[in-house]
């Protein structure tokens, strides 16, 4: 038999795989199992940069001499109030389409079907975010987006009709203006069946990892 | 998610923590004016993992949050157009060289390369492979996605494997490690006891508090299941010749 083959090379060599972040976390502050310990350990002691990573994070993390003054707690107020204005214009625009839906009869609920009507508005109570639906003479389908509040751009709004959906980012058009606009083409609205309902959903968290 | 009002306080309790960090990247890229801006920025962070904080995976909120506050303030830098292109830059080529040369002499003098070593195989200076250690030890990024799959850690120059066939020979090993990952505890340690830290059978069975026998047994069991598992067999030796003989009926056993 082989003194050293391919299964026992490959596990000698896990050593010179470097350390994810969520190890490195875990190492630190002890929550790595046992078993995964010994090799971290092993890299550690041979990596120069693994190591270097976890002492800049020992460092930081053990620091705490950063004093918190008033203008810090007033920056993390005014974080958290335009987080939670954002939460409530989104409940708002969920509850504004309902009441627009219910207002013209047609399906309770968040959903609408197609209107016959060439155009269609509609807009939240507070009249922060507009919508207004077009469907053109070529068979084309629009909903276009506006709203005043600058502090929802970024706002991720999915339109779904039948099997086809899009998703818009209100952006800024003008300034102090934010727009966005879905568009069913012709040929993708001849896929809508005609019994198709339109539903229009607020997407808030789309990011899970933070990003680089 | 927390309550409104903890969340506040553990947003507040931990803002030492993002002027230590926006203290150290603008130390890094010598950017003290966007002291500010990345304070903003590492907030929003910081508030990010207070929110989707888990106590029950182990490690602390200063942890969790270390690595999104530096995401937070990263993501600003990439944005901004003067720091944005010297971290693309610095990372794109000097970080990645530093990585594949030290990792090259890591794997051939089993121990730390200096800066010096690294210096001289890389043609940089010393300065500036203390710039890219210091800008990868302060980067969210895993060095393994430090661009084309973190090619380069594994580019053993001295053994004539071309940069597909180092990155396939990474794969592998990676793959190796993902399985071990789901072994149990006992297995995986044993088998890293033997081979991370090359201990002998009775050195293993010391650090485990077992017997020689039980830990011949774990690690010939997880062999032979790595083995099946990635169809490579020792020299001479038919993978299949002994398949049937475990009590398993030959079924793949992880051990979880």
């Amino acid at each position: 038999m082989s003194e050293f083959n391919d299964i026992e090379r490959r596990l000698k060599e896990t050593v010179l795989i470097h350390l994810s972040e969520d190890e490195l976390g875990a190492y630190h502050d002890n929550a790595a199992h046992e078993a995964d310990r010994c090799r971290m350990e092993n890299h550690l002691a041979r990596c120069l940069i693994c190591s270097r990573k976890l002492q800049m994070m020992q460092d930081v993390l053990q620091s705490q001499g950063e004093s918190v003054n008033d203008q810090d707690i007033a920056r993390v107020k005014a974080l958290l109030d335009s987080q939670r204005a954002v939460a409530t214009v989104v409940s708002s625009i969920i509850v504004a389409f309902n009441v627009w839906v219910k207002k013209r009869s047609i399906h309770p609920g968040m959903r609408a079907r197609f209107s016959t009507a060439k155009v269609e508005d509609g807009q939240m109570e507070d009249g922060s975010v507009r919508w207004r639906y077009v469907e053109k003479e070529s068979g084309e389908r629009i909903v276009r987006f506006a709203s005043h509040r600058v502090e929802l751009e970024g706002l991720k709004i999915m339109v779904k009709a039948g099997q086809l959906s899009k998703t818009v980012v209100l952006k800024p058009v003008t300034q102090g203006q934010l727009g966005a606009e879905v568009t069913f083409t012709s040929q993708e609205s001849e896929k809508i069946p005609a019994e198709a309902l339109l539903s229009i959903d607020v997407l808030t968290e789309a990011r899970d990892q933070p990003e680089v | 998610m927390p309550l409104p009002e903890n969340r506040e306080a553990l947003v507040i309790g931990h803002i030492w923590l993002v002027k230590s960090i926006a203290r150290k990247i603008c130390k890094i890229f010598e950017c003290i004016e966007l002291f500010e801006d990345l304070t903003q920025e590492g907030t929003i962070g910081l508030i990010k993992a207070v929110d989707r904080y888990d106590s029950d995976a182990g490690v602390q909120l200063s942890t969790y949050a270390y690595r999104w506050i530096r995401g937070g303030m990263f993501n600003y830098l990439n944005k901004n157009s003067k720091y944005g292109m010297k971290i693309s830059r610095l990372l794109r080529d000097r970080a990645r060289k530093i990585v594949r040369e030290h990792d090259d002499l890591m794997r051939k003098l089993g121990r730390k390369p200096t800066i010096e070593e690294i210096a001289k195989a890389s043609g940089l200076k010393n300065k500036e492979v203390e710039e890219g250690l210091d800008l990868l030890a302060m980067s969210p990024v895993d060095l393994a996605d430090l661009g084309e799959g973190g090619e380069g850690s594994f580019e053993p120059t001295n053994q004539g494997l071309s940069p597909e066939e180092s990155t396939i020979r990474r794969g592998q090993i990676e793959d190796v490690l993902a399985v071990l990952r789901q072994f149990a505890p006992d297995r995986r340690r044993a088998l890293m006891l033997r081979y991370c830290e090359d201990l002998s059978n009775r050195e293993t069975a010391e650090k485990m508090g077992k017997t020689e026998g039980a830990v011949k047994l774990l690690v010939h069991r997880a062999l032979e299941d790595l083995r099946k598992i990635f169809g490579s067999s020792p020299a001479g030796e038919n993978p299949k010749k002994d398949s049937g003989n475990r009590n398993d009926g030959g079924n793949i056993d992880v051990g979880i």
